[in-house]
């Protein structure tokens, strides 16, 4: 199936434009050597040849090619990053983990359907930090759902995106425990349908910092936010939602990484306002 | 920590391998199709075995070869480390003169939603003398001024400039909403009078949040128009030089970010 929303041609013409900077970043590992000595302090080349046990003449080379493209500053005899080498190696560097992420973690992503995920969720992948996978097993097939418990449990700030209804996890968002957290949560049509069937949401809106939203499109994953953990779900590939397998994380700004996220929901969702006597959905 | 990866290096260091994702990100191909239309033959097999054994190319019974969930997820990185380094490389001069460090961490990897900014600088021939007042003068003209048009700013520094602009287009009737760091509410409401602002604000034509700490950056963007303006390497707010981008993308983008501010700030108009 073509998939219509990309335009190849447009992005060949611009990888023929930046391909060689592309790959100045990605090549020689003597050069990631020395900006790692030189991304926050300045060093001298002997300095930085010392350090990084790169012999002296293969030090200097690359410096000297670093200075001419002016991907260096100097200082005196010193040396540093300027912050426009700085920005590239930050977008470099989230495609890094990006690609360290998908091949340590294949067996998750290869065995899930992305194909309802907006690409925004997707570039997200590499702002991850120690990512680890979260199993049901035989001998213990409610490890994932107590993982999501123990999550919950002792979190604050929740931020929740559901597209996949599941009566046992709406469940654990009407813990007494969380009535005290703000709790954001996404959902689409039909979870909202089915929450509203099983009074999930007068239960859960106990919580008097509970927001629901709706999306405006369907999302097949499921996301959950709690302070600086996340976990993300995802559909099989023969559509059912796989309640056995997570990605879980650690998020190092968990603050900019929320008010991020809920900035990027904001395009993607309405808030609901409900009637406070029947708890019916407004808008 | 930058980090080095052979297969990092790999990927790029053969233009094939990033041809050959490009093209099944487009759509799923058997090998004929493929070196067609990459336009190459010669190490189309090597590249797609590679693929292959690593998982990110899957070969269904009839020999056509598509991504998998994992390629799928790479070629969707790789589009967008193509258009970050095009907005980058392309806007060269404007990043390497800024202190880039005011876009938040988060947004580093988005400017790829810029790509269709222009650099506008100032330029004697064409008598742009202030290239950042100019272009929130646009905001006003023509077809991209209409009543009940909202402008979004997020606003570091206090300058006459940008009073008068806001205070014009109040006066024209048009729609505001505005974070300003916090050092500059005083200065702020004391050139444009408290009390007219606080009436601006009553009868809705105005929205003011006021942010605590550091922030760097000056975008402002209504339906129509994003103009971003940075502090230059001198520590001086630049207004020679920005951003200027007319496309849904870099709105956006815009959207983004003072949503972004927003969450973290106190209202007060």
């Amino acid at each position: 199936m073509e998939n219509k929303a990309f335009n190849k041609k447009e992005i060949n013409k611009m990888y023929d434009l930046v391909s060689q900077e592309i790959s100045f970043f990605t090549r020689s590992k003597s050069r990631m050597l020395i900006f790692n000595e030189v991304f926050n302090s300045f060093k001298t080349a002997k300095e930085i040849s010392e350090n990084s046990d790169l012999h002296f003449i293969i030090a200097s080379k690359n410096i000297k090619d670093l200075s001419d493209l002016n991907f260096l500053s100097k200082n005196s005899n010193k040396l540093i990053l300027n912050d426009f080498t700085r920005f590239i190696l930050k977008e470099k560097e989230i495609f890094s983990n990006l690609f360290r992420i998908i091949n340590d973690h294949e067996d998750f992503f290869l065995c899930h359907d992305i194909s309802q995920i907006p690409q925004d969720f997707i570039m997200d992948i590499g702002l991850l930090t120690y990512p680890d996978i979260v199993k049901s097993l035989n001998s213990d097939i409610y490890r994932t759902k107590n993982y999501f418990k123990t999550m919950l449990d002792s979190s604050e700030n929740i931020l929740v995106i559901i597209s996949s209804y599941d009566y046992d996890y709406i469940n654990l968002f009407k813990d007494d425990s969380l009535k005290e957290s703000n709790l954001k949560m996404y959902v689409n049509n039909n979870v909202l349908e089915l929450m509203k069937e099983n009074n999930d949401i007068d239960l859960i809106s106990v919580n008097k910092n509970f927001e629901l939203f709706l999306l405006k499109s369907d999302f097949n994953l499921t996301l959950v936010i709690c302070d600086d953990n996340l976990l993300l779900g995802l559909f099989n590939l023969n559509g059912s939602y796989d309640s056995h397998m997570n990605l879980t994380s650690r998020i190092e700004d968990h603050h900019s990484y929320n008010n991020y996220l809920i900035s990027l929901l904001d395009l993607y969702s309405d808030k609901l306002v409900f009637d406070e006597f029947n708890m019916d959905v407004l808008r | 920590m930058i980090t080095f990866s052979n297969e990092e290096k790999n990927l790029f260091l053969s233009e094939i391998k990033v041809k050959i994702l490009l093209s099944l990100l487009e759509s799923p191909k058997n090998s004929k199709e493929l070196k067609k239309d990459i336009k190459s033959s010669s190490a189309v097999h090597t590249n797609l075995n590679y693929f292959l054994s690593n998982n990110f190319v899957n070969k269904n019974k009839r020999s056509v070869f598509h991504l998998s969930s994992k390629g799928e997820i790479l070629a969707i990185n790789l589009v967008s480390l193509i258009e970050n380094f095009y907005v980058i490389i392309k806007n060269r001069e404007f990043w390497e003169s800024h202190d880039t460090n005011a876009i938040p961490e988060i947004f580093v990897n988005k400017i790829k939603y810029l790509k269709n900014a222009k650099y506008l600088g100032l330029n004697k021939r064409h008598k742009v003398k202030n290239p950042l007042i100019d272009s929130l003068y646009l905001f006003l003209k023509g077809e991209n001024f209409k009543v009940n048009n909202k402008l979004c700013m997020v606003l570091p520094i206090f300058s006459s400039y940008h009073a008068d602009f806001l205070r014009t287009y109040l006066e024209m009737g048009g729609n505001i909403e505005i974070i300003i760091s916090e050092e500059i509410f005083n200065p702020f409401t004391e050139y444009c009078d408290i009390d007219v602002l606080k009436n601006y604000s009553r009868n809705g034509q105005l929205t003011m949040w006021e942010l605590k700490g550091d922030l760097k950056l000056n975008i402002s963007f209504s339906d129509d128009i994003f103009i971003l303006a940075l502090f230059g390497k001198n520590g001086f707010f630049d207004y020679d030089t920005v951003l200027f981008d007319e496309s849904k993308s870099a709105i956006n983008f815009g959207k983004q970010i003072f949503n972004y501010y927003k969450f973290d700030s106190k209202e007060i108009l």
